[in-house]
């Protein structure tokens, strides 16, 4: 919405005021100014009132007519001018010699065999409209050389609010409402707006007019007759301009400029088309056509005003073709309404038809501006046409009567929410400034809220916090910590876990993290051969290419590690991040966190790669959990798994997640020469596991002893097994040292590291046991390497 | 509401972290009332959004809200929470100003500007030559949530804050594309290392 700082200053003096400051506190207080600010008519200067006094055509143009003008100097100027509507007699704006438009300064001009010394201007020119069709024409009396800034309200500044910080506040749609602001701001008198008095045509009849329904709150109208002009003064259209509206006629800029001014929308009837006013529902949809000549479809909820039984207009949101004011109206009907905001709103989203009014509308208007709106309108326009009678008396029914706000608290209640010390007297003066009634008796404010803030504005205690201290200005608040004693809280145990996992990966695995979408990706799961799994869907995702749910991070993760192939040779990626895992027995989604890692290699083989990422998880289960991984195989189930090098992942006797090779085939398609294994674990179960305390044992004084030993297996699950199941008390740390591949096939090289805690080992007892572990793996095919 | 991912289920990928307040009110008013405990809470959380998304706008980033709870917490302390905690994670000294807001959840609430990052309140085209930046909204805890909370709004007051997270990130880093986060791009992100 454009505001005009000249409209405001109607209603409040705001002279030896810096307005632009005035303006930024607005801004800061009540509602948001957008940056643009206009100083209009700063760019033009030396515009004055001139009389044409000679018209004669060009001998050679038909467009351009010379002509000699007075503009006040004691002489006759020469100009040329291609307006076609120039005559004898006729006065208008007229840059002379030196005046400035713009950028543009006057200077005398050869134009078609003639020089021009100035230019008649058009209203277009000057900026007060966009009518370009001739020069303007000056009907107003003022003497030849007067600047034309003088006699119209032509310099102003214009500021803009963005309507959604408007939304709360009903009162601010209107100039007046604005002003309040303005002198509560500037600590200056609102000035009361100059009404008509119509108690003087209480003895003329009343309008026929009944509220049928209580979608509306009040309705005011009156009957007027006589209206004798068409044109609306030079500075009311200045104002509805400069405030984004076009000039139309006297009585529809006049409803507009109300509009503007008051924030209450109003309607002009043909009093002919509505003898008894009604306003009411239908039980059935029909068609109805608009003043702007579209037929709407109107439903039983839509709120009509009728003429009898004959809809002439929508309630709130516009006229109809059929009653507007034609040529031969002789007497109208003003409407002044509020109507339920609700309802209002709702129609306008089913008439998918947004205007001016309904807009207003929406925010719950003050009902008790019906009236004032009324003897408001009737004072201008009376001014305007001196010629207008008003034909019947004031006819208003008040059917819901807003709700009366009263709101009582005291001092410490303001102390202990602003956190500083505001005066009793500050709080008074505020709150009266804004149109509150406040009492303080004691320490006991009691405030009654205006009508214009209390249909849904202003409600709780809270808002009066709002009004004080907005107008009080945060920037002058004085600001400190708040005080508050300290008490420990224990951490929540999952995030914490989830910050060691991050840390060891990153820190110490030099591991990316990287965040994906919670949903699966079908055009880039397919590419690489990854089905996607039926899971929960979205219902309106608007790309159907990410409409299921993941079940694992895995699919999108190896899909990252797709596009960032050409990033470096070896590299590792994970995330921790939820997945759904279809719905539980109460249809709501099993959701799970995930900690997915994939490790990518073009350096390693996939045993290599494995093992590596086989300890990574150890040094886990280790750091965080004291506790130790097994793995046990498993068949895969989803399409990016290898189909053999695939384990379960236990901690301690909890299945915690799974870790393998990706399927060859998606592998080939990330990178045909990479080596590329994953491993996913829930991030609640493993953090649940209870840590193993740590039992200390006194080491060993005597020396320890390694023994190595390789292996022909491509899997060191079973061999790691095999050494456990031993349960040998000498046997103090196994690992693997080496992983290869020869004519033999691939063999994996452990270390055994014995020690006993009270002699030095003979060589004859730590070999009894490697034998025995030996035999075992035997038994179940894997021999060792001679 | 229009921009929301709703599942089959009928549940909802979550478009904002408001809920955690209820919670988080639920699980710590004792401590408060029995104990003295203010309740001072954090929640960070990854929000969605159903929207085309383009340098600007993403459908999955992250959220943070903040509360804190007491006898006497004040607007005066919001205002130097804010500019303490922003000026922290700027690694600046950062001005700050509020003007009055509406949002469902605070009274009174403020929309919360920061000085420009760039220009330091100047004027430059990235600030559209004001000095401020929108940042994010706060306010005071409205009495009926901390009603709906179990919390006595007579005896307690307290005040909330949200944040983007993700943009706060962006400012922070210059980062211009909102997809870079969730791009997966190694060559993006492997520059976010762990110092700060
Ligand atoms: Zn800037």
């Amino acid at each position: 919405m454009f505001l005009s700082m000249n409209w405001i200053s109607d209603f409040v003096d705001l002279t030896g005021l810096d307005k632009m400051e005035l303006i930024r506190r607005f801004s800061l207080s009540t509602a948001e100014v957008e940056n643009d600010i206009f100083h209009k008519g700063s760019d033009i200067s030396g515009i004055v009132v001139a009389e044409i006094k000679e018209v004669a055509d060009h001998p050679e143009s038909k467009k351009l007519h010379l002509l000699k003008v007075d503009a006040g100097d004691g002489q006759l100027t020469d100009v040329v001018c291609g307006a076609p509507n120039v005559r004898v007699g006729m006065k208008t704006a007229f840059a002379k010699v030196g005046a400035k438009i713009g950028e543009i300064e006057i200077a005398p001009r050869p134009l078609a065999g003639f020089t021009s010394y100035g230019m008649c201007c058009s209203e277009k020119e000057i900026g007060i409209s966009d009518d370009h069709a001739g020069i303007m024409e000056i009907l107003d009396d003022a003497p030849c050389g007067t600047d034309i800034k003088e006699l119209y309200e032509i310099d102003d500044i214009i500021f803009e609010v963005d309507n959604k910080s408007l939304t709360n506040r009903p009162d601010l749609w209107g100039h007046y409402g604005i002003a309040r602001e303005f002198a509560a701001l500037a600590g200056r008198e609102l000035k009361p707006l100059d009404c008509a008095d119509l108690a003087k045509y209480n003895s003329l009849p009343k309008v026929d007019m009944k509220i049928e329904d209580n979608l509306c709150q009040r309705y005011s109208c009156i009957q007027v007759e006589n209206i004798t002009k068409n044109v609306s003064p030079v500075n009311m259209r200045i104002r509805l301009f400069y405030c984004g509206m076009r000039g139309i006629n006297l009585l529809a800029d006049l409803t507009n400029y109300l509009m503007l001014e008051m924030g209450q929308p109003m309607h002009a009837f043909d009093s002919r088309k509505v003898e008894k006013l009604r306003i009411k529902r239908f039980d059935a949809p029909f068609m109805f056509t608009t003043l702007d000549a579209v037929e709407r479809s109107i439903d039983e909820n839509t709120l009509m005003i009728c003429n009898d039984n004959t809809p002439v207009a929508i309630a709130g949101i516009m006229g109809g073709l059929d009653s507007e004011i034609v040529e031969d109206t002789t007497t109208l009907t003003l409407e002044s309404a509020t109507f339920d905001a609700v309802s209002i709103r709702k129609s306008t989203v089913r008439l998918a038809h947004r205007t001016d009014a309904s807009m207003r509308y929406e925010k719950c208007l003050d009902p008790e501006m019906t009236v004032p709106a009324i003897a408001r309108f009737i004072k201008i326009l009376t001014d305007i046409d001196s010629d207008v009678k008003v034909v019947s008396s004031l006819t208003d029914e008040y059917a819901v009567k807003y709700d009366t706000v009263n709101l009582a608290f005291d001092k410490k209640f303001v102390d202990r929410y602003t956190g500083i010390e505001i005066s009793n007297d500050t709080i008074v003066k505020t709150l009266k400034s804004l149109g509150f009634d406040a009492e303080l008796s004691g320490d006991e404010f009691s405030v009654t809220v205006p009508s214009w803030r209390a249909t849904k504005d202003v409600t709780i205690k809270a808002d009066i916090i709002e009004e004080i201290t907005r107008i009080y200005g945060y920037d002058n608040f004085d600001i400190h910590t708040a005080k508050a004693p300290l008490y420990p809280v224990r951490a929540d145990l999952e995030k914490t876990v989830e910050d060691k996992v991050k840390d060891i990966l990153v820190k110490r695995y030099s591991l990316h993290e990287l965040h994906s979408y919670v949903w699966a990706y079908y055009d880039e799961y397919k590419a690489l051969g990854i089905n996607v799994e039926e899971n929960i869907k979205l219902v309106n995702a608007t790309n159907p290419n990410i409409e299921t749910i993941r079940k694992s991070i895995v699919p999108t993760q190896l899909c990252q590690v797709k596009y960032n192939t050409g990033y470096a040779t070896d590299f590792g990626v994970f995330e921790i991040g939820r997945v759904v895992n279809g719905l539980n027995d109460n249809n709501l989604c099993d959701e799970h966190k995930m900690l997915a890692v994939t490790l990518f290699s073009k350096t390693k083989t996939v045993e290599e790669l494995y093992f590596d990422l086989a300890n990574m998880l150890a040094v886990l289960a280790d750091d965080i959990k004291h506790n130790e991984l097994t793995f046990e195989k498993t068949e895969a189930t989803h399409s990016y798994q290898h189909l053999k090098n695939l384990n379960k992942i236990f901690c301690g006797e909890k299945l915690i997640g799974e870790i393998g090779v990706v399927h060859p085939l998606v592998s080939k398609k990330i990178d045909k020469k990479a080596s590329i294994v994953y491993a996913e674990i829930d991030m609640a179960d493993f953090a649940e596991i209870e840590n193993a305390s740590i039992v200390y044992s006194e080491p060993s004084r005597y020396p320890e002893m390694d023994i190595d030993i390789s292996f022909v297996s491509d899997m060191y699950a079973p061999i790691g097994n095999a050494i456990k199941a031993e349960e040998c008390p000498l046997i103090k740390n196994v690992s693997v040292v080496d992983t290869y591949t020869d004519e033999a096939g691939k063999s994996i090289t452990v270390r055994i590291t014995f020690s006993h805690p009270e002699r030095t080992l003979t060589k004859e007892e730590t070999m009894a046991v490697v034998d025995s572990i030996v035999e075992r793996l035997e038994k179940s095919g894997i021999s060792m390497k001679k | 509401m229009q921009d929301t991912y709703y599942l089959e289920n009928g549940q909802l990928l979550k478009s904002q972290t408001s809920a955690a307040q209820n919670a988080i009110y639920k699980k710590y008013k004792d401590a408060l009332v029995n104990d003295g405990v203010p309740i001072k809470a954090i929640f960070p959380g990854r929000c969605f959004r159903n929207e085309a998304t383009d340098a600007c706008h993403e459908n999955t980033f992250f959220q943070m809200e903040g509360v804190m709870v007491d006898k006497n917490i004040s607007i005066s302390n919001l205002i130097f929470f804010m500019k303490t905690m922003l000026s922290e994670v700027f690694q600046k000294d950062i001005k700050v100003r509020l003007r009055p807001g509406f949002f469902p959840f605070v009274e009174p609430g403020f929309e919360l500007d920061i000085s420009c990052l760039i220009c330091g309140g100047e004027g430059c085209p990235s600030c559209k030559h004001s000095g401020w930046l929108e940042l994010c909204p706060c306010g005071m805890i409205h009495p009926e949530v901390l009603k709906a909370g179990g919390i006595d709004p007579e005896e307690y007051t307290g005040f909330a804050f949200g944040l983007g997270l993700t943009r706060l990130a962006m400012m922070k880093y210059g980062v211009k594309d909102i997809r870079d986060l969730n791009s997966g791009s190694l060559r993006s992100l492997s520059q976010f290392t762990d110092d700060e």
